[in-house]
């Protein structure tokens, strides 16, 4: 995202234009920002992890089905992606620009994990044991209900609703980390190579989601409680947009099968958990989340 | 044409213009209309997250190929984004964060209840749904690659020119999934080609509606496509040859509604 220059010349003269701007205000910033540096991460977008197929040892059947599990949520990036812009989130602009390469970054995960199940030659495997009724219901309403509610009450609520996305997604990436690197022990040559790379690269990511969260929670005390509200002990990470995968009690109970696995799984949001209790994390920019579209409060920075 | 989803996310590259010399905008600055016009196009390649968000409400998020498309194709207009505001950054004009989320906020409900429109009408007609927006798709990034080449053409910029040129080509990629999409989809059912046909007749706005002000749509397409009927009909012919949309004239009819002579 280009920053602000002084133009080296007259600026050019557009309907509309102040200083150079249609819509915001120069001097009344309406965007948060933190140390994590969105240009240089999209400019810096990592595809494809290759993957050698002919190394590929063959899976005991019960890693197979635990990579399978991880699979599927990480193939769903989209699916939270439609969540996150279908609320306030989606005017964040800043957000939207990492969410642009994240979503990028999580298809070539997704494949890199796709291209170790596959590489036998077999299809995909199916998730062990039935969808739930609590399941059924919960995809129902991401399918066709979320579209319509969400747009809504996030757009009464205003900014705020964003610090509770950025905490969700800071917990589930730090959980998905969590459970490829408990992985790692059971797996042998390219699939172990391949998971750890799917483990390093998620360094990054976590780290927005954590910086972000961390900023907003630390800002106002209404993103805290929103924050809270979204990690309400209903809310799992190994889920997709809140509805479980079929198999989701046998495989975390093998992914996590040490006291070490489950002891770094607890670890995957303790640091947002602690934030919501002292909220100390410094930021810049806005220095107040935007209302909502109700709000009779004057929107600082933006133009009528 | 068939498109391969796998080929097209793995040479997907950001557009690059480290190569172009930005300074020479200091000698051979653009014209306030070209900056007018570029700043639309650089609004609607940013705010392509609000037209992802549309989609994504649909049932089309739930088509595998569709959803790796989506989120190649998003990275890739944000990139067009950032390569238009940098030109106008050299001409003063600001494009950031503050811009795009102030420009989101002023939308107020009329962008809020988007999504909402979207799964309301996703919801009622089922998987045919899917055929009006792969349709709608391939009619924008048809006139995308149009306005590129056309702005291009027009300019002779020693910088912005070829600038424009790299922008087109990535949105012919871009084309070739729409338009198979599209086709697929058409061929499936009578019932969607019905559908579609009414929508892209009674309902389809040129690319950035829905996000841009009336003014600024007439601005743009004014300055790039009056007297070029031509242009616009071949637009036309692209378009019907989509099953089931013989005769439709999407561009030619939109233009004569907005009152721009072609």
């Amino acid at each position: 995202m280009t920053t602000t220059q002084a133009p080296r010349r007259k600026r050019a003269d557009l309907p509309g234009d102040r200083d150079g701007r249609l819509h915001s205000v120069e001097g009344r910033p309406l965007t948060l920002f933190t140390d994590f540096d969105v240009e240089e991460y999209t400019r810096r977008a990592r595809g494809r992890i290759k993957v050698a197929k002919n190394r590929v040892l063959p899976f005991p059947a019960d890693v197979r089905d635990d990579l399978a599990f991880l699979w599927r949520l990480d193939s769903a990036a989209l699916s939270e992606t439609r969540a996150l812009l279908a609320s306030w989130s989606g005017n964040e602009a800043r957000v939207t620009a990492f969410v642009a390469t994240w979503a990028y970054e999580r298809l070539w995960l997704a494949h890199a994990v796709r291209d170790l199940l596959t590489a036998d030659g077999g299809d995909l495997p199916d998730p062990l044991g039935r969808e739930s009724v609590h399941a059924r219901l919960r995809n129902w309403y991401v399918e066709r209900g979320l579209p319509i509610v969400v747009p809504i009450w996030t757009s009464i609520a205003g900014e705020s609703v964003t610090a509770g996305h950025m905490a969700r997604l800071a917990i589930q990436e730090a959980s998905l980390q969590a459970a490829y690197a408990a992985l790692l022990p059971r797996l042998d040559g390219e699939a172990r190579k391949v998971v750890a790379d799917i483990v390093g690269r998620r360094d990054e990511i976590i780290r927005f989601f954590q910086m972000e969260a961390s900023a907003r929670i630390s800002r106002s005390p209404q993103e805290a409680r929103m924050a809270k509200l979204h990690l309400l002990s209903s809310w799992r990470p190994f889920r997709i947009v809140g509805a479980p995968d079929p198999d989701e009690e046998r495989a975390l109970a093998s992914i996590f099968r040490t006291p070490q696995d489950r002891l770094r799984l607890r670890g995957a949001d303790a640091e947002l958990r602690r934030l919501l209790l002292e909220r100390p994390t410094g930021f810049w920019g806005a220095a107040s989340p935007t209302p909502g579209l109700f709000s009779r409060k004057e929107r600082r920075g933006v133009r009528p | 044409m068939a498109f391969d989803l796998e080929k097209y996310a793995e040479t997907s590259e950001r557009v690059q213009w480290e190569d172009l010399d930005l300074t020479v905008f200091d000698d051979q600055p653009l014209d306030n209309e070209t900056l007018r016009s570029l700043r639309y196009m650089c609004d609607v390649e940013y705010h392509t997250s609000c037209y992802l968000r549309d989609l994504l409400v649909t049932r089309s998020h739930r088509e595998d190929e569709a959803r790796g498309f989506m989120t190649t194709w998003n990275r890739e207009e944000f990139w067009h984004g950032e390569a238009l505001s940098a030109v106008l950054n050299q001409h003063g004009i600001t494009v950031d964060y503050d811009e795009l989320k102030a420009k989101r906020i002023k939308l107020g409900w009329q962008l809020a209840l988007g999504p909402v429109k979207q799964a309301t009408g996703s919801n009622l007609v089922g998987d045919d749904f899917i055929a009006v927006h792969m349709t709608w798709g391939a009619a924008n990034e048809l006139s995308a690659v149009a306005a590129y080449r056309r702005l291009a053409a027009m300019q002779e910029h020693p910088v912005l020119s070829p600038l424009l040129e790299r922008i087109a080509k990535q949105e012919t990629r871009h084309v070739a999934f729409y338009t198979t999409q599209a086709r697929a989809k058409l061929e499936q059912s009578e019932r969607a080609q019905k559908i579609v046909r009414w929508v892209m007749s009674k309902v389809w706005k040129p690319v950035g509606s829905g996000i841009m002000d009336d003014a600024e749509i007439r601005h743009v397409m004014a300055h790039l496509f009056e007297g070029q009927a031509h242009e616009l009909d071949k637009l036309d012919q692209r378009v019907q040859k989509f099953p089931g949309l013989d005769g439709v004239t999407i561009f030619r009819t939109t233009f004569e509604k907005l009152g721009i002579a072609i």
